[in-house]
């Protein structure tokens, strides 16, 4: 399997299902296992739980979409390397901090967003993980988050 | 705060001054979050916990910019599955700063601890 990875293909791996189903695709995958590192699309549609009244990304969503993608592009690096260790729990467990603004961001104009992760440290069961919402192109992040994840 | 949420999340209020709040949580099971967090084992996702933190201050702050997000260390201690009775006490411990914690009315187990700056 190569990138990009739609997230129905690996959507076994983690116990969320729509409608908190939050990124679409895999497109980056690093090498290293153990800090782990990748990045994932975001389709921006106007229905989704993350959009408020259909016109304003809710800001604590980059927290979401940064927990999905570490777990996705975990899934991804175990598909493509011919691994199969899904886990048997994952929780969100703590948030070291999220700086968010969407306030910038026109829905009409703007459909995708991409988040990129990265592992910082790891405490089995426990990843810490950062994590920035970045507009496709752009550098600048629209947020950055650092969470725990209970993975086990 | 969204339509979807303000339908679904009501609060019953305890008490409350200028610098704090305190309300029983009621939380309607057709809340969507639960619908695919999880299936088998429902229950409230992180996010909507930050959300609703939010939304409990908006009635003592008015209207918030839900698009703007500002968290220091907080903690998901405990799983909140639809019809958990729980408790959320909101302190300012500053102009700026607030702490939001969620107790269960079952146990006093804490649930939640946030940390978010308006």
């Amino acid at each position: 399997m190569s990138l990009p990875i739609a997230i129905k293909e690996l959507q076994n791996y983690l116990p969320h299902r729509p409608p908190m189903v939050w990124v679409d695709q895999v497109i980056e995958v690093g090498d290293d296992y153990k800090k782990l590192s990748g990045a994932c699309s975001i389709r921006l549609d106007k229905q989704a739980l993350f959009v408020n009244n259909q016109t304003q990304l809710r800001a604590s969503s980059a927290i979401e979409f940064s927990a999905q993608a570490f777990g996705y592009i975990k899934a991804a690096y175990q598909v493509m390397n011919g691994l199969n260790n899904p886990p048997t729990e994952t929780y969100l467990t703590g948030v070291r901090h999220c700086e968010a603004d969407f306030s910038s961001l026109d829905l009409e104009t703007i459909d995708e967003l991409h988040v990129h992760v990265g592992v910082t440290r790891e405490l089995s069961p426990l990843t810490f993980v950062r994590g920035e919402v970045r507009v496709p192109g752009q550098t600048e992040p629209l947020a950055t988050t650092e969470i725990q994840v209970y993975f086990d | 705060m969204d339509q979807r949420i303000k339908d679904l999340v009501s609060f019953q209020i305890i008490d409350r001054g200028d610098n704090s709040i305190r309300a029983q949580l009621f939380i309607d099971p057709k809340l969507p979050s639960f619908e695919g967090h999880f299936p088998d084992k429902p229950i409230l996702p992180a996010v909507s916990i930050i959300d609703i933190s939010m939304h409990l201050l908006e009635t003592l702050k008015g209207p918030l910019a839900f698009d703007q997000l500002h968290l220091k260390r907080s903690k998901f201690t405990g799983m909140i599955a639809p019809g958990t009775d729980v408790e959320i006490n909101a302190t300012a411990k500053n102009d700026n700063d607030w702490q939001i914690d969620w107790v269960s009315l079952e146990d006093s187990a804490k649930l939640a601890h946030v940390q978010m700056g308006l």
